[in-house]
């Protein structure tokens, strides 16, 4: 059996768009494949942009203007919104659907949410610089962009743990935060069952200290501060000496330390299991089979992680499932599918227009984007979108965006491009029955077919 | 008017073009606002044809009874009642305001809903046959012989009848509109075989419930969903320089199955138009006086009740035409029966006028348009 195009574009992809269907006749996961090449990127703010407002927040700080200091804070949460809405929008649009839904399943592994201030205006640059060059390479890879990167350094305390010995630990009395410790073992790497302990935590806490963003005179005053971008090494923050994770002792000094214990932490048997699974859920089925995770497993390992090798693997088990939708869409992977096969007229959003339908609609949906409210980041299993009020607030965006397409677009156009010649005789007569175009239209998107994947 | 003068009339399709205008005082004045009810009005029960003798055994249990007392139609003459739900038709028929059409039909004559809206709206004869709506054409001509006036389309989008060369205005309420009734028990049937996505459509559909019965008169349920909009509509009109032509629709009359009859499903969308309609008037005050108000549907519904106690697609409905503008309290057009013969393939009402007729004289009322401009510009192949 091969892969389909149905699913090929809506499982794997982001759902299709006009046209798009066609272009799957022969060979759907070499085609996926080589989606995943090259791309481009959505326009994000970059660490620069984020920089320059941060240094410009601290200079009205110290000059006591308040009205300064509220602008930039607007400014910053401002870089959010725009970059939220240029993600979505980019997901619309994208030629290369399977890529973009691998950024955002990352990118939501490694899940930063937008509710802490200095965590905001990063949150883009994030997804652009420690995500998306990272997603056809080496988890370690990612891993490690991920870790050091300011949106993850604030989001999870880093940048307040100070090791008790350091130069900075000594003359504060301050100490560690094992916040992000904790969850690259847990959420990150390892998973919870990953076989690690309390003194493994907070050992690599320790690790950790001195791994912090540039902001602020703290990081500007120490000596010998080696910065990458927004990350910033501060020696005189980092706990000195050999620390011992899951039995190994690191003998490394400064970042090397870090850097050789993620390396390690990437490289680990129950790292593979646990993405495997991860994997497997978003693809494959929300509890998939042993089998199944064994094989992804399989690839992972004897990959050393080469994520285009493990992607491989669940392209191949994709070409055995059954030729139905498996997984219930999140609001935001409906809304991008009801959006790529309507255009965003659907959502009033004109050319040269504002955007912001985007993100209302998909805060209206309790899915805005980054804004998970945890490390976990969204879930991705049915019962965590399928409550009545969720399937509520669907059934009334559709029905207002069917009504905006009603005058424009024929129910059965839109039947052809999402399901070609695979449409199911209960949808197609429910459309031939319906009393409008309008109720045509809310019908296909709230369908079983289109609120699954 | 009888079947033969309106047979006679039909080829002179501009019968009441060659009224006395007040010209430019009354176009200054005049609104026109043109309510699309989607999904096909079943006419039979809105205008009830209580004397037609065959009317009470081809509807069975739909049947509305004929007038006197309570729970009873609401008398217009000796031929035709309204449904008890339309009281505020009913006061505006007994002042003069409101003109009842019983046997409409555009010159579509399949039963697609689709086909037939599009259609009613192009304004031609063949659905998909122009890419612009009637109301944009007619706003263009307008604007040739009086100058730019605006137009109005109240929903979240711009309808096909508005859709052309003529630049309109779109309103709708900030927040999402309730979606009709309707929508939910199509999902319902959409769901029959899927447990998980029946079973959430279910609990939901209890939780509205309760809301609804917590707040009745308060809910944002789709009643006052329509109200708010033909208030609004009203108000933004009535301003000496506001639209003085707008479009609004309602859906939910696609009655096949539990239809009811005094009481019921069709009763309950012919309260949320009543009322709308009412709000409409309140809403436009004073403007009121000079406005001009066409109620159609694309199709009416199958003369007999179906199996499962609803109607299906079928030809001819009712219009309606109301407004303190109308200056006429009146059933007009002909009747063509109910006897079997006399229906329209055996199975629907039989039209005896056009949709179209109905538009062009209120477009001819309101603006003073020639004959030439309105079929040879808005309603192109009518004459």
């Amino acid at each position: 059996m091969s892969l389909s195009a149905v699913i090929a574009t809506h499982r794997l992809g982001l759902g299709p768009k006009p046209g798009e269907l066609e272009t799957y006749t022969s060979g759907a996961a070499q085609k996926l494949r080589d989606q995943l090449i090259s791309a481009g990127v959505p326009a994000y703010a970059d660490a620069d942009q984020v920089l320059a407002l941060n240094r410009r927040a601290q200079e009205a700080r110290q000059a006591g203007d308040n009205d300064m200091q509220q602008e930039i804070q607007r400014q910053r949460r401002q870089l959010y919104v725009t970059d939220a809405i240029a993600r979505t929008r980019f997901a619309i649009e994208t030629d290369q659907p399977f890529r973009e839904r691998l950024v955002h399943f990352w990118s939501n592994h490694f899940a930063v949410s937008a509710d802490k201030q200095e965590t905001i205006p990063w949150i883009g640059s994030f997804e652009a610089e420690a995500i998306r060059p990272h997603i056809t390479g080496r988890f370690g890879d990612m891993l490690l962009a991920a870790t050091r990167h300011p949106a993850m350094l604030s989001y999870l305390d880093n940048n307040l743990s100070i090791g008790p010995n350091s130069q900075a630990g000594r003359r504060a009395d301050r100490g560690i935060n094992e916040n992000l410790a904790r969850e690259v073992l847990e959420l990150h790497s390892l998973g919870v069952n990953g076989g690690y302990s309390q003194a493994d935590v907070t050992s690599l806490a320790r690790i950790l200290t001195g791994w912090t963003l540039v902001a602020g005179p703290i990081v500007e005053r120490m000596p010998q501060v080696q910065r990458d971008g927004g990350f910033a090494f501060v020696p005189a923050m980092h706990e000195p000496g050999d620390h011992q994770v899951l039995g190994k002792v690191y003998d490394q000094a400064g970042q090397a330390q870090g850097r050789a214990v993620l390396a390690d932490l990437a490289a680990h048997p129950s790292t593979a299991q646990h993405l495997a699974f991860k994997l497997a859920r978003h693809f494959l089925a929300d509890q998939p089979s042993a089998d199944d995770l064994a094989f992804v497993e399989t690839a992972w390992r004897e990959s050393d992680g080469d994520l285009m090798q493990v992607y491989d693997a669940l392209l191949a088990l994709q070409a055995k499932t059954e030729d139905r939708p498996v997984k219930f869409r999140t609001p935001n992977e409906w809304l991008i599918a009801c959006l790529r096969a309507m255009g965003m007229t659907a959502l009033g959003i004109r050319p040269a227009g504002n955007d912001n339908p985007l993100q209302l609609a998909l805060t209206r949906l309790n899915q805005p984007v980054w804004r998970p409210g945890s490390p976990a980041g969204w879930g991705d299993t049915a019962d965590r979108w399928d409550s009545p009020d969720a399937l509520g607030k669907r059934v009334e965006l559709a029905n207002n965006m069917a009504e905006r397409m009603a005058a424009r677009l024929p129910a059965t156009e839109l039947l052809g491009i999402l399901f070609g010649e695979q449409v199911e005789p209960a949808l197609a007569r429910a459309v031939t029955n319906a009393e409008s175009n309008a109720q045509a239209l809310a019908l296909v998107l709230l369908s079983p077919q289109m609120l699954r994947r | 008017m009888n079947r033969r003068q309106f047979l006679a009339g039909s080829g002179a399709f501009l019968s009441l073009y060659q009224l006395p205008l007040h010209a430019a005082e009354v176009q200054s004045q005049s609104r026109l606002v043109w309510v699309l009810l989607r999904g096909a009005l079943d006419g039979l029960s809105a205008l009830v044809p209580y004397a037609d003798p065959h009317y009470r055994a081809l509807r069975g249990g739909l049947s509305i009874p004929a007038p006197g007392g309570s729970g009873t139609s609401l008398k217009l003459d000796g031929n035709f009642a309204l449904h008890p739900a339309l009281e505020n038709m009913h006061q505006l028929y007994q002042r003069g305001n409101l003109i009842a059409y019983p046997a409409v039909a555009s010159p579509y004559r399949e039963r697609s809903h689709f086909d037939g809206q599009n259609l009613l709206e192009n304004g031609g004869v063949r659905p998909f046959g122009h890419a612009d709506g009637w109301i944009n054409r007619a706003l263009q001509q307008v604007a040739m012989r009086t100058g730019p006036v605006r137009g109005l389309a109240v929903g979240s989008a711009v309808p096909l009848s508005m859709q052309g060369s003529a630049s309109v205005e779109a309103w709708s309420p900030s927040v999402l509109p309730t979606p009709d009734e309707d929508l939910y028990v199509r999902l319902a049937q959409l769901y029959d075989t899927d447990d998980l996505l029946s079973a959430r459509l279910q609990s939901l559909q209890r939780t509205r419930d309760d809301v609804m019965d917590m707040a009745a008169s308060d809910a944002a349920g789709p009643q006052q969903a329509f109200r708010q909009m033909a208030e609004t509509a009203g108000r933004l009109m009535s301003a000496v320089d506001g639209p003085r032509v707008a479009s609004l629709e309602l859906g939910g009359w696609d009655t096949h199955a539990n239809q009811g009859s005094v009481n019921g499903r069709l009763a309950n969308q012919l309260r949320i138009l009543d009322q709308g309609l009412l709000a409409l008037q309140q809403g436009l005050g004073e403007a009121w006086q000079h406005t001009r108000v066409v109620v159609m549907t694309e199709f009416g519904r199958t003369a007999r009740a179906n199996g499962s106690n609803g109607t299906d697609h079928g030809t001819a409905s009712a219009a309606f035409v109301l407004g303190g503008a109308v200056q006429s309290g009146r059933v007009a057009g002909d009747w063509p029966g109910l006897a079997e013969a006399d229906l329209y393939q055996g199975r629907d009402l039989r039209p005896t006028m056009d949709t179209r007729q109905i538009l062009a004289d209120q477009l001819s009322a309101s603006f003073n348009l020639s004959a030439d401009e309105i079929t040879g510009a808005i309603f192109p192949g009518a004459a």
